[in-house]
């Protein structure tokens, strides 16, 4: 079920109903509800793959128990956290990688002259949000060999945490110590709550449908017909398509924390208004929130940090960017936008500037940036950008051909779409999207901060016209869904 | 629960009243003509009707159009007179033409390549061959003078009826209120009413009628069953509405045609201006981008394949 269709309109209000009915019972019965509601909203993708989401729900449970129970035995403990990590790798390894693999193995079998080994694939289909659940899960197991979670003994209390619709096919990727522990305990009917969900909502259906579903036919055209093109529209192409990620995914996000308020609970955010990044450690700091952490949780700081010598230090930076390539999908392409961020990210950290920015926005000091962050923000957007060149292309042959094309076909060209879309409202659009972002950009769970109530309803029914004005009925789902 | 209720009604209703005032503001919506039928039963616009047909989210295409005393969008306000070489063309809305201006329309093209050629142009949106052969019938006194009539013809659409009724698209209670709105009517134009109207009737059909639907779903669009039930409606309306081959010509693609029905017409001499060719070469797009429609350039290919139709008929 996709946040921006007609099933969820009318299932979203009737899970609401139906779980605030039963706020006078024990917390159980909403555990419950959530469990089916989010099960029956997984389900419309594909019933069959129900199975893995419950069986690594049984799985971690399980092994979480085990971990602690063994907290003692060092050894035991750790066997048992392998468990876990073979069990969710597994998982990932067999319907996300395989085939990555084998054709790989076959490439280099290839390249090494053996022409006519036979080999064979699996015709497995992706399971939705499997990268999500299975990090998820993970972090549990993680958590609690680390000592820094106790198990939990309600087992519909974790199989609610772990399938708790609203972000269940694309995150944010919540850490037990947050969710699972709103989950276990009762939830209060709050009315601030729940219309700043609702307004959470409303912006990530704008940034959805008004932001990334109307360009993306644009980017679409652009990165299928590149060989047809000169550099102006590849580079419009390039800028098109950050836009569009940014507001599919964070459009997705807003929706998933938005939902989850309804019921009481609070996600943590998983996007700042990456595009007002002044370096690209900044950028990471903004962007994907949820997943960035995860790694320095469970990978960076294992693996020693930046506590470790300047070497190793950047081998571990290496390390996490391509992890992190790998982990959008089974391409090189993800593997070299992640090599690609890991050389940006490198010299900032070398200079000591990858945390200077962690606290502190753009436009600090005055309404407007100066002149030094306007730079450093074009630029960071630049490099970013770039990047995504080799996250969009379907190939890596595609994403240098791209490339290719963009220095040695170096002329202005006016670009029409075959479809004709006028493309001056696109940069309308565009230009006032960030605008309004830069005014918002010190809150992103509240981005209708008005207080005259008049203004506040006519910025809601500007919002629902421009989902009018640019309405396609095509459908489209989440970017990040792929993954 | 209830404050919450409450404001989200009220949130609503200011947000209505905003986006109603503001499709009115900027005429995001078409105001397409009414229809009626008059004394002969011919489904017409109503005469001197004047608006604004848009279309596109965002207004990209809107052209005004101006109904005429006869109750077609055109410029030729009379019927035929005698004189002249008089070619009526008659059709569905591509030949109603709310998408051009009706200065710019296919008959004053076609017009324009002879001074003793007159073009009247009798379409209105949805005509199907019944409405078209009544029409001629019923307006026949009318149409005396006219030396060509043009019949503009689509087989998988316009065959479907054997006799002729007369009928207006019905507007129950419900539609006649939300057309009041021009909101409702702008979404309703953008398929957005349509597309939550279809999820409902759908799931409601699944959840009641799970067998009937996959029997509707297992007919076979293409079968040649309907081409030959279509072929047959054809001869019955011919002969219904003493069908003038003579006269009368058919204007069609035969790229969509059933080619049945094509060799009907050979064996029956019915004459046909086929547009496939020019249609095939078009060095340019033949439709507009918002709307399917012929575009000024698609339009001049017609007027220009019916006009050398004409000069060899009358060499």
């Amino acid at each position: 079920m996709l946040f921006n269709s007609w099933e969820y309109l009318f299932f979203l209000p009737l899970i609401f109903i139906l779980y605030w009915s039963l706020s006078n019972r024990k917390v159980v019965f909403q555990n419950v509800l959530i469990i089916i509601a989010s099960y029956t909203f997984y389900g419309f993708w594909d019933i069959r793959f129900l199975f893995l989401i419950l069986a690594s729900s049984l799985v971690d449970f399980y092994v979480g128990n085990k971990i602690y129970s063994n907290v003692h035995n060092q050894k035991k403990s750790k066997n048992w956290l392998w468990v876990s990590v073979i069990f969710n790798l597994g998982l990932l390894g067999t319907f996300k990688y395989f085939n990555f693999f084998v054709h790989s193995f076959v490439d280099l079998a290839q390249g090494l002259g053996m022409e006519n080994s036979s080999y064979w694939s699996l015709n497995i289909i992706l399971p939705v949000g499997i990268s999500f659940y299975t990090f998820q899960t993970l972090s549990y197991s993680l958590d609690i060999y680390y000592k820094k979670l106790k198990p939990t003994k309600d087992l519909i209390a974790f199989t609610a945490f772990v399938s708790f619709f609203p972000q269940l096919v694309a995150g944010p990727i919540e850490r037990a110590s947050n969710l699972l522990s709103q989950i276990s305990n009762e939830r209060k009917f709050n009315y601030t709550q729940i219309t700043d969900g609702l307004k959470l909502i409303l912006w990530g259906l704008f940034k959805k449908i008004v932001i990334a579903d109307a360009i993306a036919p644009i980017v679409d055209d652009i990165f299928s017909n590149y060989s047809e093109y000169t550099a102006t529209t590849l580079i419009m192409g390039i800028v098109l398509f950050s836009f569009q990620v940014y507001g599919d995914f964070s459009g997705y996000s807003d929706i998933a924390i938005g939902s989850s308020k309804l019921f009481g609970i609070e996600l943590k955010s998983n996007f700042k208004f990456p595009h007002f990044s002044r370096n690209v450690a900044e950028y990471w700091q903004r962007w994907h929130i949820s997943l960035s952490t995860w790694f320095r949780h469970y990978l960076y700081i294992p693996m020693g940090g930046s506590r470790v010598s300047k070497l190793l230090s950047v081998r571990n930076i290496i390390i996490i960017f391509l992890v992190s390539g790998f982990w959008h999908g089974a391409n090189w392409t993800f593997i070299f936008w992640g090599a690609l961020h890991a050389l940006f990210y490198i010299p900032v950290f070398l200079m000591g500037r990858n945390r200077m920015y962690s606290d502190n926005s753009i436009g600090e000091k005055g309404w407007l940036p100066s002149i030094t962050e306007i730079i450093q923000v074009l630029f960071t957007f630049a490099l970013v950008s770039f990047s995504r060149i080799f996250f969009r292309s379907p190939t890596i042959t595609d994403a240098f051909a791209y490339l290719n094309r963009i220095f040695t076909e170096m002329s202005y060209e006016s670009y029409f779409h075959p479809n004709g879309y006028r493309m001056i409202d696109f940069f309308i659009l565009i230009s006032l999207f960030t605008i309004y972002e830069y005014i918002i950009r010190k809150d992103e769970r509240r981005p209708f901060k008005f207080k005259n109530k008049g203004v506040k309803t006519m910025v809601y029914s500007l919002m629902v016209l421009a989902m009018i004005l640019f309405y396609d009925d095509t459908g489209r789902s989440f970017i990040y869904f792929q993954f | 629960m209830k404050k919450l209720l409450y404001q989200i009604a009220i949130h609503g209703l200011f947000i209505f009243i905003i986006l109603e005032c503001m499709v009115r503001v900027f005429h995001f919506h078409a105001n397409p003509p009414q229809q009626y039928i008059d004394e002969y039963g011919v489904r017409k616009l109503v005469p001197l009707q004047e608006g604004y047909n848009v279309t596109g989210n965002r207004r990209q295409h809107v052209t005004p159009y101006k109904v005429n005393s006869i109750g077609f969008n055109s410029i030729q306000t009379d019927f035929p007179k005698e004189g002249n070489y008089n070619v009526a063309l008659i059709g569905d809305s591509y030949i109603e033409g709310l998408h051009q201006p009706n200065h710019n329309s296919i008959g004053v093209m076609l017009a324009s390549k002879l001074d003793s050629l007159k073009v009247y142009e009798y379409g209105i949106s949805g005509y199907d061959m019944a409405d078209q052969l009544h029409f001629v019938q019923a307006y026949n006194k009318e149409l005396q003078h006219i030396d060509e009539i043009i019949l503009y013809m689509k087989f998988e659409n316009d065959f479907e009826r054997s006799a002729y009724e007369p009928l207006l698209i019905s507007e129950s209670k419900l539609d006649k209120i939300r057309n009041h709105s021009k909101l409702l009517t702008y979404l309703r134009q953008l398929g957005i009413l349509n597309s939550l109207k279809s999820f409902l009737t759908t799931n409601t059909k699944k959840l009641l009628f799970k067998n009937e639907i996959q029997e509707e779903n297992s007919i076979a669009v293409d079968d040649p069953k309907f081409s030959l039930q279509r072929i047959s409606n054809f001869k019955k309306l011919m002969k219904t509405y003493n069908f003038q081959k003579n006269k009368m010509t058919l204007l069609l693609d035969s790229r969509f045609t059933n080619t049945m029905f094509l060799d009907f017409c050979k064996e029956n001499n019915i004459k046909i201006i086929d547009f496939k060719q020019p249609f095939q070469s078009a060095e340019k797009e033949t439709s507009l981008v918002y709307d399917a429609h012929w575009n000024s350039y698609g339009r001049e290919l017609i007027a220009e394949t019916i006009f050398k139709h004409l000069t060899s008929k009358n060499k």
